[in-house]
């Protein structure tokens, strides 16, 4: 990045990235999807409790990557509608991204084989015999309806179908104006698809969290928490995006196109979804702390017992403060050695997120933490496979748009928009 | 010998790299006293002038943690000390309900900071200021691009400075009265 700013530079005419540098990482991520899914499989026939056990980290890895590619969806379309020279530099890992619906879909198969294990809303399920006398009463009477094992199967492939529809759409639709740039009017139609697509994300991913984490308590609901993950989603995707720019950055074409002003605005919107994710979770507690009702502090209280409160405070620290503390700076902001790190850091609290989310939502184990490796292997499996597939899609087209209205800005030289 | 009635003399530019690239040879040339002038905010050319940092972001820190320490000790005395009162069995001292004030107190007193620091620090408001003497300077709110180096610079020389400016490809040098 050692480039004149005073100069006016020029669309590299070869937008196509490093090849090989998407190859090592490719190949990289490969390993650590293979490596722990091997260990995984081990695991998940050693020890006491152990299917359980495997049956919840997989879910929380899978959420986790999941929420990867819905928070790339909805970020590509919010960058759609509030257009934005960031919004360039990142469209194409978050087209990557939103690509591995179909992965993704695949990758519930063996959720639906551990359903028994997981959800205790099953009749005759292992946890269903396990719980108070209440929450049979609710399970029977009113959650019955919404939360029997067809209709969540049909949910199920109506969220994928759905969120495949949007992102395959937009990705194909992005290569078309490449070619034809005057063709149509792009610009509204990514917008009219992008404003519908926003908020029929919000509800499908709202009510497939609440499918997926909220109905392994039984009787504890949170309005607020689809919108927790939405900006969690928020967080993990932009994590993803900067580490796949910055990367890109060491190599032509993406040395050319990304500035330091650009650089400073990604940051700054990691540095708002921080905060919006602190924010959420904050209100959650606030509103059930003051409520101080015993359905829902409960949710609380088995985060808070024994040695779960030190996860809890380690969230905290690692999920905001630090993150938010670091970011306040504006140099730190621009130094990709030190924002590389930084999302790397993101990414894997996101992960002991997810192991905070779903793990003590068990009723039938006691209160104290009970730590797996698997919570750690499942995560990094289903990580190394996704990461696998999102480098494939990223190569599939150039790592930067051929036409955007903003293009012509991004390429004048740093301070005439400063 | 300096008139006393000039400011300085004010180079007009048509493009901003042309006034940064000027500004950046006036700093080498040993210029300090000078400014530039422009239609929107270029952080290069305030950098070229040798102006790197502002104490304004010191000042709405420290304004943001005294409205936070304010807020929350407001409600610490309105609930634990002046008026306690139990809430549905909670604590006095009830953190949690405490922080959206804190919060928001943070940035109440981060933003009057903000408006009073920076205010106090580059001068306004100021009624009166030479450099609107200079032709054609409305143009700065519009497309031009100015650097004014001042009279009261050390090097300043009517004839040198003149020559200096004139090489550097503004499109016109005037002098600005003061």
């Amino acid at each position: 990045m050692s480039m004149d700013p005073h100069a006016q530079r020029t669309v590299p005419d070869d937008r196509t990235g490093p090849v090989w540098l998407m190859d090592r990482y490719q190949s990289r991520a490969l390993i650590v999807g293979a490596l722990f899914t091997i260990l995984l499989i081990i695991g998940a026939f050693l020890g006491p409790n152990s299917s359980d056990h495997f049956f919840r980290a997989y879910l929380a890895g899978y959420v986790m990557w999941t929420g990867a590619s819905l928070g790339c969806m909805a970020l590509l379309m919010v960058q759609h509608l509030s257009a934005g020279k960031w919004g360039l530099i990142i469209r194409r890992p978050l087209e990557a991204g939103a690509a591995q619906f179909p992965l993704m879909f695949l990758l519930f198969i063996p959720i639906i084989f551990g359903m028994k294990h997981l959800f205790p809303w099953i009749q005759g399920g292992s946890l269903w015999n396990a719980q108070n006398s209440d929450a049979h009463t609710i399970m029977l009477h009113k959650a019955h309806l919404m939360m029997n094992v067809p209709f969540f199967l049909v949910r199920w492939v109506l969220y994928f179908v759905i969120w495949w529809a949007f992102s395959t759409t937009l990705r194909r639709w992005s290569l078309q104006r490449d070619r034809d740039p005057l063709g149509r009017d792009w610009q509204r139609i990514f917008e009219n698809v992008s404003g519908i697509g926003v908020v029929v994300y919000s509800l499908t991913m709202t009510f497939a969290i609440i499918d997926w984490v909220m109905s392994l308590d039984p009787t504890w609901y949170s309005t607020i928490f689809g919108l927790i993950y939405l900006a969690g989603q928020g967080l993990t995707a932009f994590s993803i995006c900067i580490i796949t720019v910055l990367l890109l950055s060491q190599e032509e074409p993406m040395r050319t196109m990304l500035r330091k002003t650009e650089m400073h605005d990604i940051g700054k919107l990691l540095f708002a979804f921080v905060m919006l994710y602190a924010y959420l979770s904050f209100s959650q507690w606030l509103i059930i702390w003051s409520g101080n009702l015993p359905d829902e502090i409960q949710f609380y209280l088995h985060r808070m017992a024994g040695n779960w409160v030190n996860l809890s405070r380690f969230l905290i620290l690692f999920e905001f403060a630090v993150p938010f503390a670091l970011l306040l700076s504006r140099r730190l902001k621009k130094q990709p050695a030190f924002m590389v790190p930084l999302c790397a850091l993101i990414l894997f609290v996101r992960i002991v997120d997810m192991y905070w989310h779903i793990e003590p939502s068990f009723r039938t184990q006691e209160r104290e933490i009970t730590f797996n490796w698997m919570y750690l292997a499942a995560p990094l499996a289903i990580g190394g496979f996704w990461v696998f597939f999102y480098i494939r899609s990223l190569k599939s087209r150039p790592v930067f748009p051929a036409y955007d209205a903003q293009m012509e800005e991004i390429l004048e030289p740093e301070h005439a928009t400063a | 010998m300096i008139d006393p009635g000039i400011y300085g003399l004010m180079a007009e530019y048509e493009t901003v790299p042309d006034l940064v690239k000027a500004a950046e040879q006036a700093h080498e040339h040993g210029y300090r006293r000078m400014d530039t002038y422009s239609p929107f905010p270029i952080e290069p050319a305030a950098e070229a002038i040798g102006f790197h940092k502002n104490r304004v972001a010191l000042v709405v820190l420290i304004g943001g943690l005294l409205g936070g320490l304010g807020g929350y000790s407001l409600e610490y005395w309105v609930s634990v000390l002046a008026y306690p009162i139990n809430v549905g069995g909670k604590p006095f001292h009830a953190w949690p309900a405490f922080i959206p004030v804190t919060f928001e107190c943070t940035v109440l007193g981060a933003s009057i900071a903000a408006f009073v620091g920076m205010l106090a620090m580059n001068g306004l408001p100021m009624p009166y200021h030479p450099v609107f003497n200079s032709p054609n300077f409305s143009a700065a709110s519009k497309d031009k691009f100015f650097l004014c180096i001042e009279a009261a610079d050390p090097q300043f020389d009517m004839t040198k400075t003149r020559q200096f400016l004139e090489q550097t490809g503004p499109r016109v040098v005037t002098e600005v009265p003061n």
